[in-house]
This record gives C-alpha cells, sequence and structure tokens, in this order.
C-alpha cells in the first residue's frame, strides 16, 4: 500500500540557516510516527511545512496523494494539527474554540453538538467551557488545543508536544485519546521530546537532529541497533568459573562479559529478551545457581546519544 | 462560501467580546455628541454658522463615519496580534483557501464598522430626520464599501509590519490623519482656506478633499442636511479606496502572511 | 501613538478646528487642555498595570515584599503619576512652545499642580482597580469615566461657555479635578487672552483635595481590599 505522506528532499532555510535539511520519509496509513529531537531540531519547522503553512524552500511533500505546493487546499482537508503552542486569542472560550473548529471541518450540528461535550468532557474541560482562555492555564489551554483535533478526527493529525504542561494524569489520558484516534483510522505523527511518550505511542520514531533525520524505525529496532546496548546483570550463589565467562561471551548476541564482583557479571549485549533463556540454561547445565537476574534495554536517549554523541538534554543546553 | 462565512461568525464573535473596547468607543462617541457638540454648538464663529446652522446637526453624521472608521479599523490590530502571537498558523491551517481566508477577514472588518455605526446613524436619523428609501439605500451602500476599504486599509498595515513598534506607529499616523484631515469635524471649507493662505500643507488640503471619510460624511449631510450640495464623486471617492484596499489587502494577506 | 495623536491633535485638529471658534485664541486654549488630558490618560494606566500584575503573578510577589502596604500603594501613586508626567513631559514643553508661553514664575506653580494632578490620578486609578475586582468592569468604567472626565471639563472649551450650553455639564465640570488642572496650566501660560481664572488658589486647592484623597484615602481603601487575597 502505498504511504499516506511520503516527504521526498524537504528542506526550510531561513537566511543560510537550514531548520529542516533534505528530509526525506514515509508515513504508513493507519501508524503512529514518533518525530523526536530536542527544541530546535525543526520538527515543528516539518509539521509547519506539512500543513501548509510556510513553503518549503526545497522539496515538497505528498499528503494523502497530494502536493503541499501544487494542492495545498486539498492537503489541508485532510489534516488536523495540535500546535504546540495553543493559537487561540485570549478573548475566545473553550466552547467558542472547538464548536468553530468542529463547524469549519464540516461537522454537521447534530453531530457536532454530542461530539463537541464529548471531547470537551473527555480532556476536562467542559465546566470551564465559556471561561476566557485568558483564564486558562497552560495546561489547559493545551487540553483545549488537543480538544481541536478530537473533534475532528482527521484522516492524518498532526500532534506537536500534545502533553506539554500536562500533569501525568492528563497525559495518560490523552495517550489514551491518542491511540484512539489511531484505532479510529487516524494516522499520527507525533511530534515530541518526550522520550516515553515517543517510546510508549508510537510504531515507529524518526530521530531528527539540527534539521537532518538521522534513522527512523521501530522504538525495538532503534534501540537493537545500540551494539550492547541491552544490559544484564546476574549474581550467583557462588563465584562464576572463567570457562562460564568464555562461553557467555561466545554466545551470539553477547557484545562483553564484566567481571564486577566474583559472584556478579555484567554483560552487555542485544536483543535481550532472546538471549537471557539461553544464559539462565548455560548456568543451570554447569550448576551454578542464580540468585538474581536484572535486565535494562537502551531508552530512545541512549540510541539518540548513540548517533549525536550528545543526549537529548545536553543537546537542548547546547541551544541546538 | 461557507469558509467565508465561518470566518465572518469567528470574527464577529471576537468582536463582540471586546467589551471593554466596544463601551470605551460608545461612551467615547455618545460624548462627543452630546457633549463636545453642544457645547461646540455656543462656540461656532458668526461665518462659519452660515455654513452650518448647527454644530450638532454637522456632527453627527461625521461621528456615524468615525464610529465606523474606528470599529473597523480595529480587525487590523487584531491580525498584527494573531500574527505576532503566530495565532495565524491556525488560520493558514484551516481546510479553506487563502482567498477565502483573505475575504473573510476583510468582509468581517467591514461588517463589525457596519454593525456599530448603525446605531449612530439611526440616533443621526432620529435628530436630523429620515432620509427617503433611495437615499438610505445608496447611504448603507457607500458606507458598507467604506467600511470594507477601511478594514482593507488596516489588514494591509497589519500584514505589512513585522513588530509592534512599527505597527502601532504606521497605524497611529494613517488613522489620525486620515481622521483629523476630512470633514468628519468641521467643513472642508477651512482646511481649503488654510490651505490658499498658505498655513496648510497642499498635500493634506488634497488629501482631505480625496479622503472617503470625507466625502461619506458630505454625502449623508447633502441627503440629511441639504448641504453641502451632493456630488456623484462622493461616491466614486468612497468605491475607488475601497476598490483599492480591499484588493491591497487580500494580496497582501495572502502573500506576506505565510512568509516566515 | 500617544505621541502621533498629541501631535495630530495640534497639527491637525487644533489648527483647523479654531478656525471654526468665536472663542479668541481658542488653538492655544486647546493646545493648553490637550496637554493636560494627555497627562490625565497616561497617569491612568497605573490601575491597567494592578490587574496586568495580578494576572501574572506579580502583584502576590510585591504583597510578599517587606514593605508595608501603605508604603506600596504610596510607592504605585507616586510612581505611576512621575511615570506619566515623565513620559508627557517632552509633549507638555511642545505645547508651551507652540502656546508662546512667556512667565516663567506662574508657571512653576503651574507645573507643581500638575504634578499632585498625575499622581491623584494614578491613585484614583488604583483605588478603582481594587475595588472593582474584574479586569473587564474595570476596562468598562475606565472607559465610560475616560469619555465623560474629559469632555465635561475645560480641557476644549471654557466654563462659561460649558455652563451656557447646559447648567448640569457645567456643575459638574466646576468640580472637574481635569478642570482645575487644565485651567492651571493656562494660568501659568501667562496668556492673558486664554487666561479664564479670576483666583488661581481655588483649583490649586481643588488640585491639592483631589491628590490627598485618592493618594490618602486611597491608601486606606486599598489596604482594606488588598489585605488577605482581599484583591482576588
Amino acid at each position: 500500500m502505498a504511504p499516506i505522506i511520503r516527504i521526498e528532499n524537504l528542506t526550510k532555510k531561513f537566511g543560510n540557516f537550514a531548520a529542516v535539511d533534505s528530509l526525506n520519509l514515509e508515513v504508513e496509513e493507519g501508524e503512529i510516527l514518533g518525530l523526536l529531537g530536542p527544541n530546535g531540531a525543526g520538527k515543528t519547522t516539518v509539521i509547519l511545512m506539512l500543513a501548509t503553512v510556510i513553503r518549503p524552500t526545497e522539496g515538497t511533500a505528498l499528503v494523502g496523494g497530494y502536493d503541499i505546493r501544487k494542492n495545498p487546499d486539498k492537503v489541508r482537508g485532510l489534516l488536523g494539527i495540535v500546535f504546540q503552542e495553543p493559537k487561540m486569542l485570549w478573548v475566545s472560550t473553550p466552547w467558542d474554540i472547538v464548536n468553530w473548529h468542529a463547524k469549519v471541518c464540516g461537522l454537521s450540528t447534530q453531530e457536532r453538538k454530542q461530539r463537541v461535550k464529548e471531547v470537551l468532557d473527555a480532556v476536562d474541560m467542559w465546566e470551564p467551557r465559556h471561561k476566557n482562555v485568558h483564564a486558562l492555564s497552560g495546561g489547559m489551554r493545551k487540553r483545549v488545543e488537543m480538544a481541536k483535533v478530537l473533534v475532528q478526527k482527521p484522516k492524518i493529525a498532526i500532534v506537536d508536544e500534545p502533553t506539554a504542561q500536562i500533569d501525568i494524569v492528563g497525559k495518560h489520558k490523552i495517550w489514551n485519546m491518542l491511540l484512539e484516534l489511531r484505532d479510529e483510522g487516524s494516522t499520527i505523527i507525533l511530534a515530541t521530546n518526550e522520550l516515553y511518550e515517543a517510546d510508549q505511542l508510537s510504531d515507529r520514531v524518526g530521530i531528527l537532529h539540527r534539521g537532518k533525520l538521522l534513522i527512523c524505525d521501530t522504538p525495538k529496532r532503534l534501540k537493537d541497533s545500540i551494539l550492547g546496548g541491552d544490559i544484564v546483570d546476574v549474581q550467583l550463589e557462588k563465584d562464576a568459573p572463567a570457562q562460564i565467562v568464555e562461553e557467555l561471551k561466545g554466545l551470539k548476541e553477547v557484545v562483553d562479559v564484566m567481571q564486577v564482583k566474583p559472584t556478579n557479571l555484567r554483560l552487555y549485549l542485544n536483543r535481550v529478551e532472546e538471549v537471557v533463556p539461553q544464559i539462565m540454561n548455560l548456568f543451570m547445565k554447569n550448576g551454578v545457581p542464580i540468585t538474581s537476574i536484572r535486565m535494562s534495554e537502551p531508552s530512545l536517549d541512549d540510541v539518540f546519544a548513540h548517533y549525536t554523541g550528545l543526549t537529548i538534554e545536553e543537546a537542548q543546553k547546547n541551544g541546538e | 462560501m461557507k469558509a467565508i462565512l465561518h470566518i465572518l461568525e469567528h470574527d464577529l464573535r471576537n468582536f463582540f467580546r471586546y467589551k471593554w473596547w466596544l463601551v470605551g468607543l460608545i461612551s467615547m462617541n455618545l460624548a462627543d455628541l452630546f457633549i463636545m457638540a453642544i457645547v461646540y454648538n455656543r462656540m461656532i464663529s458668526s461665518d462659519v454658522a452660515k455654513q452650518i446652522t448647527s454644530y450638532f446637526n454637522f456632527f453627527a453624521p461625521g461621528l456615524t463615519v468615525t464610529g465606523l472608521f474606528a470599529s473597523a479599523f480595529m480587525i487590523g490590530r487584531e491580525i498584527n496580534m494573531e500574527r505576532r502571537r503566530e495565532i495565524h498558523h491556525y488560520m493558514l491551517s484551516l481546510p479553506m483557501t487563502r482567498l477565502e481566508l483573505a475575504i473573510g477577514r476583510v468582509l468581517s472588518g467591514g461588517l463589525r464598522g457596519m454593525i456599530y455605526m448603525s446605531p449612530l446613524l439611526l440616533t443621526c436619523f432620529v435628530f436630523l430626520g429620515f432620509p427617503t428609501v433611495a437615499q438610505l439605500l445608496i447611504i448603507l451602500i457607500v458606507l458598507f464599501f467604506l467600511a470594507i476599504g477601511i478594514s482593507g486599509l488596516s489588514i494591509a498595515i497589519a500584514v505589512s509590519t513585522s513588530s509592534l513598534e512599527k505597527f502601532i506607529t504606521a497605524r497611529g499616523l494613517v488613522y489620525y490623519t486620515l481622521f483629523f484631515c476630512s470633514s468628519v469635524f468641521y467643513p472642508l471649507s477651512l482646511i481649503q482656506d488654510l490651505g490658499r493662505e498658505g498655513k496648510f500643507p497642499a498635500i493634506l488640503v488634497n488629501l482631505a478633499e480625496i479622503n472617503p471619510l470625507s466625502n461619506a460624511s458630505d454625502m449623508i449631510r447633502s441627503f440629511l442636511l441639504g448641504t453641502p450640495p451632493f456630488s456623484p464623486n462622493m461616491i466614486l471617492s468612497v468605491i475607488v479606496f475601497s476598490t483599492i484596499f480591499t484588493l491591497v489587502a487580500a494580496f497582501a494577506y495572502i502573500e506576506i502572511i505565510e512568509r516566515t | 501613538m500617544r505621541a502621533i495623536w498629541f501631535v495630530s491633535q495640534i497639527a491637525l485638529f487644533g489648527l483647523i478646528a479654531s478656525r471654526m471658534m468665536s472663542v479668541p485664541n481658542y488653538f492655544q486654549y486647546y493646545v493648553a487642555g490637550l496637554s493636560v488630558m494627555t497627562l490625565y490618560s497616561a497617569a491612568i494606566f497605573i490601575g491597567f498595570d494592578i490587574y496586568e500584575e495580578a494576572e501574572h503573578g506579580v502583584f502576590e510577589y510585591l504583597l510578599s515584599l517587606p514593605v508595608s502596604r501603605r508604603q506600596l500603594v504610596l510607592g504605585r501613586s507616586i510612581g505611576g503619576g512621575l511615570r506619566s508626567f515623565i513620559y508627557v513631559g517632552p509633549l507638555i514643553g511642545v505645547s508651551l512652545y507652540v502656546i508662546g508661553a512667556i512667565n516663567p514664575l506662574n508657571f512653576l506653580v503651574a507645573l507643581f499642580a500638575l504634578f499632585l494632578f498625575s499622581f491623584g490620578v494614578s491613585g484614583m486609578s488604583i483605588t478603582i482597580a481594587v475595588m472593582i475586582k474584574s479586569s473587564d468592569r474595570f476596562d468598562i468604567f475606565m472607559g465610560v469615566l475616560d469619555a465623560l472626565i474629559v469632555r465635561l471639563s475645560t480641557a476644549m472649551y471654557p466654563l462659561a461657555i460649558v455652563q451656557s450650553a447646559n447648567p448640569l455639564y457645567g456643575g459638574v465640570a466646576s468640580f472637574n479635578p481635569i478642570t482645575f488642572a487644565a485651567d492651571l496650566f493656562r494660568w501659568g501660560t501667562g496668556l492673558e487672552t486664554i487666561i479664564t481664572l479670576d483666583n488661581p488658589l481655588i483649583p490649586l486647592l481643588g488640585v491639592i483635595a483631589f491628590f490627598a484623597v485618592f493618594t490618602f484615602v486611597g491608601v486606606i481603601i486599598y489596604e482594606k481590599h488588598i489585605e488577605g487575597g482581599g484583591w482576588q
């Protein structure tokens, strides 16, 4: 099946500075694609170009078969955007904003009345629906911004940091809503610098750094791409024999074995879930009882650091 | 067409949310008519009194036009604020063409002007007498054209100025020059006399003469008071101004607002 | 914007409108009143600042400082008045030049009165802001007040003419602090043709009373209303 979005050499320059540099990417219909990167990586610029809000300097993208340069009106008909900074006048109210957005997106009167209430309720904005935006907190404004897309149920939803400024309970609620949106048939592009969010929600994650796409794959494969990124700590009842250490090093996915203490081994390996049974069998075969096993996988921050040499936090501090 | 209606709804609803601004403007307009104009009635010189028997009657049509001007001009301030806060990104992302968006904004600015000025126009009719049906139609059509022209002018200034300071300066210069260099507050003949005496720049005299605020005010006066004499140029001036600035605004809004 | 408004009022409205008035030297008369109107509109702004501060939490910070409530409101009132005076100062200078003011001694007295006037206006704005707890209602109230207070004064026309036009208007204008300030300012210029005061003492006392009421009485009202979150 053809991808629903095909981005070809998409570039945006501001003077000599390339905010987005020759981006090539495909988004499959029905998937949640995460765009991960620190502030200034180019995520929002990509979104604004796809939304036809700003014009690319070079390259183009096909959204639902329509070229963003040649058929921007048709492209906008397919999209729903949650902007990073909520875009609303301070004199408006949540009810006005969501209701009007539903009208513009073509919902019938009947459908609109029902859905606006449902959505505002779902984002906990039903009670303050007639308060001015002026009087709402940052988190509340973000929820109203999210509500616009939820009421619209677009073919393609682009959400830019959907849970910024929202508390942990609210975050989980919104994550569930995004998953429901996907299940109902929307394709979602999720731009975020929250690692957990990208990891948990995305079918695939594209890592952006300084306007370039470094890599794009499933979270699992990204983590597996770091050689020896998985760590297994094995605590034994007695000292580990040297022969067992050699046998462990010989296992296919094991990159290195370190004897932290005579009874404590640390293994650096790939595909931890496949290798742990082999490790346990090896110890059982040699009659060496295991007291405990602790496993950890690399995070997406480790993935980012692997490809850029910096963690996301460091990249943000450097003003990238 | 539907998209334009949605934009009209959006902008009109926001217009009525600026309650404090509306009340302030209404208070000022009513105070100008029922206090300032009444007092000025006692201060008019005998020479001028031969032209305008009552300053109150002279000023009422001018007040209607100033009310329309102030309220139609406001859309520019909102659009400039949207641009500075990047709220225009949301408007640009909506499922409508750029032309629909631009036309919607210009029309809504004009419509706001018409709505605000209606009670002032009615007040004018109550005190000065009602026009004929044909005159009323002409007044409404001309004022509508004036309103969208002013809205267009305001939008053109708003999208052309990037910083708040530049916007405030440009807006102030245009606003007050058009406002005071017109026959809204005083007969055009006074400005022309000053020009002849070399006490007023010729360019400003010419501006006052072609100023659509002057022509709209004088047109209403000619219908309700019989003076100055009606001239088709009054209508032509408003239509030309409106056409120019509606097109300029639409073009500017489409071209400039997407530039980042 | 205010400076552009001021200049356009002098160069356009004042110049042209004076042609239609029977009042001699109306142009100078109007320019003097314009200075006071501008000072008023600048000084009243402190009230809007109070709401802005409340919204951004700055007000709470100010209340937490080791400064008494009395000192806080006096400081805001005087600060607001001083700020407006400094801002409008150059415009007053321009108007004096345009008018052709000639009497420096009288002018010092008038300047003193304008100082007190601007502090009084700031104090009034702060007092009203604290009493009306909604920023919308405050904006509406100030809009209406602004429209009436300027037009029901001698900023734009002599008191005798206001009284002959409508005795009620004349009555209100007689006790309007803008009237006191505008008439004193004209007296301070020393130009006989635009002076309407027989005795500057009365408007001077009026300005002092205005200042005293809205600074000192205002302090008491302010203290009562803001203590313990009463301003919210």
